[in-house]
């Protein structure tokens, strides 16, 4: 949905068009991924925030293809170096994951197989895409050389993974994320298991590789604290839909959309107590959403026009887009208005 | 003083592992020595704080019993939980409840959330009919923010993760308990919903007075929450004190990484430097002895690696730092184990407790231990000799009354009976039987011989208020086996069953050691010897001596008189009189003058209306009484611990004039002192 550019490179190399992915069940399907759009850049990191059910982690399996049944995606294009994607046979999807676009699990660390040397599960992968390599010499110097970048000991080679502390691990699942260069790397979740110390190492780890490869990188979590660090623009996501899209300084400084206003608001502090912001989680059925605008039941700031209307995503200024009856010119008043309640409260 | 909910003392917990067909067997000290109290009121909120392998979980299993400790005690309520008989620990499982990690896993599917209040309904026996039942579920979700038509009918997965968390808040308050344990309760629930979490917390403290033991390794939460935090390093407290004191300005090298690593939400202030564990992560079963820090500490020193560091007081309001760069301040004090039970019969019957059979059972006990009573208890293997040790305590306590009748007094620091004061007024200090009641000056010597490691001997005697007691320990002979140091060492226990004294020095060797004690209370006092484990290490001394001497404590009449404020009357049968004082120098006293009846009851009062002292270490308040004739009637104060207030009620004995001395004093070395006092007079006439 947008045609902008990120300020660094302008190559988009992901492209999601209209993706709406479902979850049938008997009493009728859910709606995980509501028609969404966005683009990333060649060298970018994008976060995608929003609550637990918001369908974060179904668009990442949704751009993967990795979507399970009963999940199905409805309709939608997805577009990796301009190549449409989606409808790939099942060879083809084989190879276009781990080259074009790969994958760090949520909860990774528990993804790797225990029965399973750490040096033959990332042989198995670069030989599951290149075929059986002859010389092992070679393969042992590019494994070397993954774990240099991701900050591993070389010593780890033969190890099996439960000899490994859960950053370990983690880096481990970063270094089978880069092993065939992908262009893209969506990390789900890939640090929000670890204690802050370890954390910090796999984020700064994660910047790092993407630094040094040049790969864009999707960063999926729901901790602002640590997106304020890494990223470079934020998704936001509420109930399926995509609420707002902006460079990460503008979100933290001045988030438009009700709904990001909230999440900044709930990050506690360390630097001073404040008085708590309470808020209920999504409410509404997911089978069943409300009319309108898919955050009306919890917006403070809703009025008729909410319930009739679906909010469509506009630009309030250079690469900020937001969907908010809010900023639709008509309602420059209460958009008013609403500012002033904010920065009263 | 405040009476303590939760108190932990030296908590280890060993993990073995292996050790099968020859392999070689390991174990994991998951908690190394751990020491903790948390009172009873106001309620806190307690944050246990670390990463992954600090011990966290393991100190939250232990607190809810799912595991035992492998050494140390962990005392509820003046109860030690590995001591309780089935009943008791339903009566404790009532009393602490816990809250977990995973808001779903704890619910059945399939039931409406209901269920979990018919469940905690029946199990607890908590009401006869419906109706009490619906109006207590109802106030239970009301208190964290719910109510029951929105959610009692529903299933577990049409709420959020929040709702279901403060559904389990709810569950656990409708126990009534006295703490809950809440191991990560909102790491698995979104930001945005952690505060209703949080806000249930804070509203079960302040309204209902349930502390918490709030297990986590947010540090931003127990930041906005939290009352007091304890930050730990693979078992060891790292650093505590206040939560905003230590995240604000952590000292220890750990926890200044793990606050500076908490990710700030602020694009435009961002980590400045990269940093790397040390390539080896396998620290985690590192050092045996010495700083647990030290491989990753980029602060370590050679001294680090020969013994764990003590905790360093950084400031008076209970900031503590486990770690060498502070070594020129001051160390904590030390937290002994607990003695014995400090409940009395009372309080026992006020929580609902029937522990009549118990009680005979200990008279028993007691009755056939009098003639032993003052002889040496020698109570092998330290951790099964407990409930000898309680009830030598308690006939101690039965004797200190003078009254083995049918129920046992129980220790106390209320004053001592007005005959005692008019006839023993110095006092009396009785070891082995061998000190003459009001003797001015014993000297008792008493010698014994421990035979193996973990043995440890204990000794009682009578003391009154304000006696000067010196009790010297030497060793006999060698050290024990296997013992680091020869020193002998013991704990000194009051009348009331809490800590008084150490004896002993554990930094350096030696075959003497002495100590001058002024014991604050009347009654009987508990001297346990014997080697003991303290930072890892044993000490121990297989031969000792003991001697007390005791001397009437010299009174000067001090010169002066000074009628509080003009304001008493003499002879006057009512007297509420209030003094304020600054002292403005160490070393400076106070005094104050009444007059009295005989027998007329007054309660003194006496509080800091501001800070300590410079160089003292204690805020308290602290005063000596003299009678007419110029000895010492009674002790105003309490130097075992700081406190803002102090109360006393005594009976005066004798008519006449009475002074009130107050001011810092030394005692062991250390300053004791207030800046500014009031000290309220009440009194009526006997």
């Amino acid at each position: 949905m947008s045609e902008q550019n990120q300020s660094g490179s302008e190559r988009v190399v992901l492209e999601v068009e209209n993706l709406r992915i479902h979850y049938a069940t008997p009493q009728g399907d859910v709606i995980a991924v509501s028609d969404i759009s966005f683009e990333l850049y060649e060298g970018e990191t994008l976060g995608l925030v929003g609550e637990s059910g918001c369908g974060k982690s179904t668009t990442a399996y949704g751009i993967l293809q990795l979507v399970q049944p009963p999940g199905y995606i409805v309709h939608g294009s997805i577009k990796v170096d301009g190549a449409e994607a989606l409808h790939l046979s099942e060879e083809e999807l084989r190879k276009f994951r781990w080259t074009g676009l790969s994958l760090i699990p949520q909860g990774a660390m528990n993804s790797l197989n225990p029965t399973m040397r750490v040096k033959d599960q990332i042989i198995d992968v670069i030989e599951a895409h290149e075929g059986k390599l002859k010389n092992k010499e070679a393969l042992r110097e590019r494994i070397f050389e993954l774990f240099q970048m991701v900050g591993l000991p070389n010593r780890i080679y033969n190890m099996y993974p439960h000899e490994l502390s859960g950053g370990m691990k983690q880096r481990v699942c970063i270094a089978m994320g880069i092993a065939l260069n992908p262009v893209v790397v969506i990390a789900d979740e890939a640090t929000s298991a670890l204690d802050v110390v370890v954390q910090r190492i796999v984020a700064q780890t994660l910047v790092k590789v993407k630094d040094a490869l040049g790969v864009s990188l999707i960063v999926i979590g729901h901790d602002m604290g640590l997106l304020a660090q890494i990223v470079d623009r934020i998704a936001v996501m509420y109930a399926g839909k995509m609420v707002e899209i902006a460079p990460v300084e503008n979100v933290y400084a001045k988030p438009l959309h009700p709904y990001t206003q909230l999440l900044i608001d709930s990050i506690p502090s360390i630097k001073e107590r404040k008085p708590l912001k309470i808020t209920e989680g999504i409410t509404h059925d997911p089978r069943n959403p409300p009319s309108g605008c898919i955050f009306r039941l919890r917006c403070p700031f809703a009025w008729e026009h909410c319930a009739e209307y679906e909010p469509l995503p506009v630009y309030v200024e250079d690469k900020h887009e937001v969907a908010c009856h809010l900023f639709d010119e008509r309602f420059e008043e209460r958009r008013a208005d609403a500012f002033a309640t904010i920065a009263n409260s | 003083m405040p009476s303590p909910l939760l108190q932990i003392r030296d908590a280890t917990k060993i993990y073995s592992s292996g050790g099968f067909m020859g392999s070689s067997k390991k174990s994991v000290v998951a908690l190394d020595h751990f020491n903790m109290t948390i009172d009873e009121s106001p309620a806190t909120i307690t944050t246990i704080a670390g990463e992954s392998g600090s011990g966290k979980t393991t100190l939250a299993n232990l607190v809810l019993g799912f595991i035992k400790l492998t050494s140390g005690q962990i005392i509820f309520d003046g109860e030690d939980i590995t001591d309780m008989t089935n009943a008791q620990l339903k009566v404790y499982r009532r009393n602490v409840q816990a809250v977990f990690q995973d808001p779903f896993g704890v619910y059945n599917p399939f039931y409406r959330i209901d269920h979990v209040f018919h469940l905690v309904n029946k199990h607890f026996s908590l009401s006869d009919n419906q109706s009490e039942y619906r109006d207590m579920v109802e106030s239970g979700l009301n208190v964290v923010g719910l109510y029951g038509e929105d959610v009692l009918r529903k299933y577990p997965h049409q709420l959020s993760g929040g709702q279901r968390q403060r559904i389990m808040m709810a569950r656990a308050y409708m126990i009534k308990p006295r703490l809950i344990v809440a191991d990560e309760p909102v790491s698995m629930v979104d930001a945005s919903l952690r505060a209703s979490i949080l806000d249930a917390m804070l509203r079960l403290r302040d309204d209902h007075n349930i502390s918490f033991l709030y297990i986590t390794h947010d540090l931003s939460t127990a930041y906005q929450i939290g009352d007091q935090i304890y930050m730990l390093y693979q078992g060891t407290t790292a650093e505590r004190g206040r939560a905003m004191d230590v995240i604000d300005a952590p000292q220890h090298p750990y926890v200044q990484l793990l606050i500076d690593s908490v990710p700030v939400p602020d694009p435009t202030d961002k980590w400045d430097v990269n940093i790397s564990l040390p390539s080896e992560e396998e620290m985690r079963t590192a050092a045996s002895k010495g700083c647990r820090y030290y491989p990753r500490c980029p602060h370590r020193m050679d001294q680090c690696l020969e013994e764990q560091p003590p905790l360093y007081m950084m400031d008076k309001q209970g900031h503590e730092a486990a770690c060498y760069l502070y070594e020129e301040r001051e160390t904590a004090p030390i937290e002994a184990p607990i003695l014995y039970k400090t409940k009395t019969a009372d309080q026992m019957a006020a929580t609902g407790k029937n522990r009549a059979p118990q009680i005979a059972a200990a008279l028993v006990i007691v009755i056939a231990a009098l003639g032993l009573l003052f002889a040496v208890n020698q109570n092998n293997a330290a951790v099964s000799s407990q409930a000898t040790m309680t009830a030598v305590a308690q006939a101690d306590a039965t004797a200190s009354a003078q009254a083995p009748t049918s129920t046992p007094i129980p220790p106390t620091s209320t004053p001592a009976p007005a005959a005692e004061i008019a006839e023993a007024p110095d006092f009396l200090l009785t070891v082995d039987g061998a000190a003459d009641k009001g003797a001015l000056i014993l000297n008792i010597i008493t010698e014994g011989e421990i035979e193996e490691a973990g043995e440890k001997h204990s000794y009682s005697f009578e003391a009154a208020a304000g006696q000067a007691v010196t009790i010297k320990l030497g060793t006999g002979g060698g050290g024990l086996s296997g013992s680091g140091f020869y020193s002998p060492f013991g704990y000194l226990y009051g009348p009331d069953g809490s800590f008084a004294a150490l004896l002993g020095d554990s930094s350096r060797p030696r075959r003497n050691y002495t100590e001058d004690i002024t014991l604050t209370e009347a009654g009987s006092y508990q001297l346990v010897i014997g080697p003991f484990e303290r930072n890892g290490r044993n000490y121990g001394i297989e031969y000792y001596t003991i001697v007390f001497e005791g001397e009437a404590p010299a009174v000067e009449i001090p010169d002066f008189l000074l009628t509080v404020d003009g304001a008493a009357e003499k002879g006057a049968l009512t007297l509420n009189v209030e003094a304020e004082g600054e002292i403005e120098e160490a070393g400076e006293k106070h005094i104050y003058s009444f007059e009295a009846t005989a027998g007329q009851a007054v309660t003194i009062k006496l509080g800091t209306g501001g800070g300590g002292l410079s160089g003292s270490g204690f805020y308290s308040p602290f005063g000596y009484l003299y009678g007419p004739d110029g000895s010492f009637a009674a002790l105003l104060g309490d130097s075992s611990r700081p406190r803002r207030n102090y109360t006393e009620d005594i009976t005066l004995t004798a008519a006449g004039s009475y002074q009130f001395v107050i001011g810092p004093f030394e005692r062991n070395g250390r300053d004791y002192g207030i800046e500014y006092y009031t000290i309220v007079f009440e009194g009526s006439g006997g």
